[in-house]
This record gives C-alpha cells, sequence and structure tokens, in this order.
C-alpha cells in the first residue's frame, strides 16, 4: 500500500495504458507475470520515462522485472522507472513486453499438510493492472497447471487449465482488487538458502570450483510421520526426489559429496549440441515440505574457459552462480576467489548487485606468504539475473618459478643435511693408530 | 586490452608422463647417493662430487614431486 502511494505521487507525464494483456503462470514455485502493455501519449510533451509498477498484491516479493519495447531491452532503475530509446512524442503508442517473476507469491495453504495429502497452493493478483497511468483495457489469465480449483474469486472463470480474469476496462491508475486462485500446485518448491561458491586459480592450467549448497523445500511442510514403506507406493505428490544441475561443459573430476561421504545417487553426462554438462542429483532422501538438505559439488576447469591475459593482467571472467537446478533461487549467497601468490591490484566486474568484503589469506601447498582470498558477499540470486563476475589481477609471470624453486630447495637442504651427518665422525674409541707395536 | 585465454607454460595433458620420468630419475639419483654414502669409506668420497650428487638429486626429485602433485589434482 505504500508502494501504492509512491506510485500516485509520481504521476507526472500524461500517459495511458491503451491495451493490456497479462499472462501469469503460476505452475511452479514461482508466480511468472508475462505482459503485453500499449501506452500512448495523451500529454503534449515527449516522454522518455516510464513508470512500472509490480503487482498490487506481491510488490515485496519481485524478484525480477524486464521490460522490453521489439527486442530492445529498456534500462530500469531501482525505483521500476523505465527509460525509452527513443522519447515518445505526443499521440504516439510504444507497446512495452514486460517480464516479472514473484517468489512467495504462490503460498501453500494450508500450510501443514500430512505426507499423503496433496499441496494447495494460493495465489493474489490484482484484477486490474497495476500502473500509476489510466487503462483502457485490461485482461488477464493465470495458468493454474490442473482443470479444477478448490476455490476461485468471483471476477475469474476456469477455462481449461486457466483462470480468466474479468475483462476491465477505463480505470484510474492504482486501482486495485484481490482476484484469488486456490489449486493444486505439485511443483518443487525448492529453495538455495545459502551457496557458498570458491574458485581457486593456478597457474599451472586448472580452475577449481566448489560449490556448497543448502537447500529447503518451502512448500506445505510436513506434519504427522514420514513412512518410508508409504512414501515407495507414493507416485506424485508434492515432495522433491532429484533435481538436474548444469556445469560447464568441459568440468572434469566432478564430484558430489556431503558430511557423510561420496554420493552415488547422480548421473553425470555431456552434452554437446547443448554446450553444457548435465549431472543429475539424487539427494540421499527425498525432501518433504520443511525439510532442508546440504551438499558439495566440486569440479576442475581448464583455465582457457575462464582465466585470459594481457601481458602481466589477469582477467578471470567466470559465472557467480551454478545453474542449481532448473529455475533456481539463492537466499544468502557467499563468493570466494583463491588466488595465487603473489598476485597484486585486484579488482572485479559484476552484472548483479554484489559486496565486496574484506581480503583474506589462505596458506595451502607450496605457500609461503599465502593466497589473497577474495570475498563477496550477496543477497537473493536468481536464475534470472544470469550473473556473472569478472575479477582482474597482476600477476608477474616469474612467479611461476617460485613453486618448483620451494620444492628443489626443500629437497637440497634434506640432502645437504644427510650430507653434513654422513661426514661426522661418531666413532667412540680413539682412533687405531698407525704406530702399532709389530710384535 | 586484448586478452587472450591463459594456458599453462606446461601442456596438463604431459604432467603424469612428466612426473614419471622426473621421479624416476629423482629416486634414481637419490639412491644412488645415498648408497654411496653408506658403503664408501671416508677418504675416498668428495665433497664436490657428493655436493653436485646431492643437488642433482635436490631438482630432479622437487621438480618431480611437484609434477606428481599437478598430476593428481593438488594444483599448486
Amino acid at each position: 500500500m505504500r508502494l501504492y502511494c509512491l506510485l500516485l505521487a509520481l504521476i507526472s507525464a500524461n500517459l495511458v495504458n491503451e491495451k493490456v494483456t497479462r499472462v501469469f503462470d503460476a505452475t511452479t514455485q514461482l508466480l511468472k507475470t508475462s505482459a503485453s502493455v500499449q501506452i500512448r501519449n495523451d500529454g503534449k510533451a515527449s516522454v522518455s520515462v516510464i513508470q512500472l509498477s509490480a503487482d498490487a498484491f506481491n510488490a515485496d516479493k519481485l524478484i525480477f522485472l524486464d521490460a522490453k519495447v521489439g527486442n530492445k531491452k529498456l534500462k530500469i532503475d531501482g525505483n521500476l522507472k523505465a527509460s525509452l530509446s527513443s522519447p515518445l512524442e505526443p499521440g504516439q503508442t510504444v507497446t512495452l513486453e514486460i517480464e516479472e517473476i514473484y517468489h512467495g507469491s504462490v503460498k501453500p495453504f494450508p500450510t501443514e499438510i500430512k505426507q499423503a495429502d496433496k499441496q494447495l497452493v494460493l495465489v493474489e493478483v490484482n484484477l486490474y493492472y497495476t500502473s500509476p497511468y489510466k487503462t483502457e483495457t485490461s485482461t488477464a489469465k493465470i495458468n493454474i497447471g490442473t482443470k479444477k480449483t478448490e476455490s476461485l474469486s468471483k471476477t475469474g472463470k476456469l477455462e481449461g487449465s486457466a483462470v480468466k480474469l474479468e475483462e476491465k476496462k477505463d480505470f484510474e491508475g492504482g486501482s486495485s482488487q484481490k482476484s484469488r486462485v486456490h489449486f493444486e500446485n505439485n511443483s518443487p518448491f525448492l529453495v538455495a538458502e545459502r551457496l557458498e561458491r570458491e574458485v581457486e586459480v593456478s597457474h599451472w592450467g586448472n580452475v577449481a570450483v566448489t560449490d556448497k549448497v543448502w537447500v529447503k523445500h518451502t512448500g506445505a511442510t510436513l506434519k504427522g510421520s514420514f513412512s518410508r514403506f508409504d512414501f515407495q507406493r507414493q507416485d506424485i505428490g508434492p515432495f522433491i526426489t532429484e533435481w538436474t544441475m548444469i556445469l560447464p561443459l568441459v568440468a572434469k573430476d566432478v564430484y558430489y559429496r556431503d558430511l557423510i561421504g561420496n554420493i552415488s545417487t547422480s548421473a553425470l553426462r555431456q552434452d554437446y549440441r547443448a554446450d553444457e554438462t548435465v549431472l543429475e542429483l539424487t539427494p540421499r532422501f527425498p525432501m518433504f515440505g520443511g525439510w532442508r538438505n546440504h551438499y558439495t559439488i566440486g569440479y576442475n576447469v581448464p583455465s582457457a574457459t575462464y582465466l585470459s591475459s594481457d601481458a602481466s593482467k589477469y582477467q578471470l571472467k567466470v559465472p557467480a552462480t551454478p545453474e542449481l537446478y532448473n529455475e533456481f533461487i539463492i537466499e544468502n549467497y557467499f563468493l570466494k576467489f583463491v588466488l595465487p601468490e603473489g598476485v597484486t591490484d585486484v579488482d572485479f566486474k559484476t552484472n548483479f548487485e554484489l559486496e565486496r568484503k574484506p581480503d583474506e589469506s589462505r596458506y595451502t601447498f607450496l605457500d609461503t606468504t599465502g593466497r589473497t582470498v577474495v570475498v563477496f558477499e550477496g543477497k537473493d540470486v536468481s536464475f534470472k539475473h544470469a550473473a556473472k563476475i569478472a575479477v582482474t589481477y597482476n600477476w608477474n609471470s616469474i612467479l611461476i618459478f617460485k613453486e618448483p624453486l620451494l620444492a628443489i630447495s626443500g629437497w637440497a637442504v634434506f640432502f645437504l643435511v644427510l650430507l653434513f651427518f654422513a661426514r661426522m665422525d661418531y666413532s667412540i674409541s680413539a682412533p687405531v693408530s698407525a704406530d702399532k707395536k709389530k710384535n | 586490452m586484448t586478452f587472450s585465454p591463459y594456458n599453462s607454460p606446461v601442456d596438463p595433458a604431459m604432467y603424469s608422463t612428466i612426473a614419471f620420468f622426473l621421479m624416476i630419475a629423482g629416486l634414481g639419483s637419490s639412491a644412488y647417493f645415498f648408497v654411496e654414502q653408506v658403503t664408501k669409506s671416508k677418504n675416498v668420497r668428495s665433497l664436490s662430487r657428493d655436493f653436485s650428487l646431492a643437488m642433482i638429486s635436490a631438482v630432479f626429485m622437487g621438480l618431480g614431486m611437484m609434477f606428481t602433485m599437478l598430476t593428481v589434482g593438488i594444483y599448486v
């Protein structure tokens, strides 16, 4: 509601939404919106900034918003103001294709279910198109994936596996009316509560990536006990038994383990057509509502894939998040780069919000001064961000000899000590004198 | 600034072969050095020969150890 008043106060341009068509997708744990908005400039001045807004009843759950005109993406700032590439002249119209994703809008209701129950979810959206401007026509459809609903607002009608909301005409900016659908949704409600990613760079030709993942099933929590016997006879339900993680095509030495040890229930294959490695993970136990799991995935990648150099300047370009599973959501994100010894002038560039923390130091094999560890922290990173990070640093290439020289000098000390002790005199009796009396 | 993909100074596919031969040379020369130290009597040994043999063994063992680490996946 507070966001609403802010929107109303920002009406400075005389724009009108001529035609709005919205399609909601509520078949997974995320509420995805795809809207086509035709905007007309009814004012006397040309307009180059359009105020967009998230759905009135889901505004705080917005994790992604994107607007396109034709094929060109518009720049959107923190207040959801979209900047047009060419200003909209008075009397002209422009069609925006807006994509939004909300996390937490598909709410499990009831919030606790028994093992054999199916999961029902509640979705509430604004019947009117949420906008500070007047709208002439607005239609909306919610895809729910099932042909029946538990309950439905009077303003909606079930057609096939979608709910068609009433068409609304000529309403003012800021109009809102809740439309709700209560239906069955057994799709996996998997959220990565925490991801710790570590990228270790070696100038001997390897980048080692380790991903520690903490996941949680955020659907309706399981009430009562879990029966393995009943579970073995269950075909469909809101539980999660497996998911697929995508790794780079050139990834090798992949491991999947947790605190207990290696987890063998997985399948790894290379998909040359899609240019990726597919890892199908089956955790040790199925996940029901409220259950958590923790595992580590690690792999090696040849340095040429991510690391590039120009004289003594190096650039490491890495996808900031792994593709944990289809449409992944990460709540707390931690990233560490372990750079070789002797690295200076570390800098970075990202395409998403990331906070750099103070550097740390790590001592590992053949280290003397410690490796620089660059630490980052982020929040709420999702698949839509396509998060990438590029770290640049300077490194003198003569330092490649430091490690072999350290190993050689270690062995040299060993041999010299041996040589020294071999030449010492250990006899305890006086040496046999040369002038032994000849008998 | 044009960046080009960074490759290791030594081809990683060769790491196991290089490690193998370096370790053979290293262990061989180390063994020769040890045996010489324990069998030969003091007056026959010369410091310069012992020292150079020790250094050769150190070089081969050091490099062999490092390439062995690279072969098994400890990318130092």
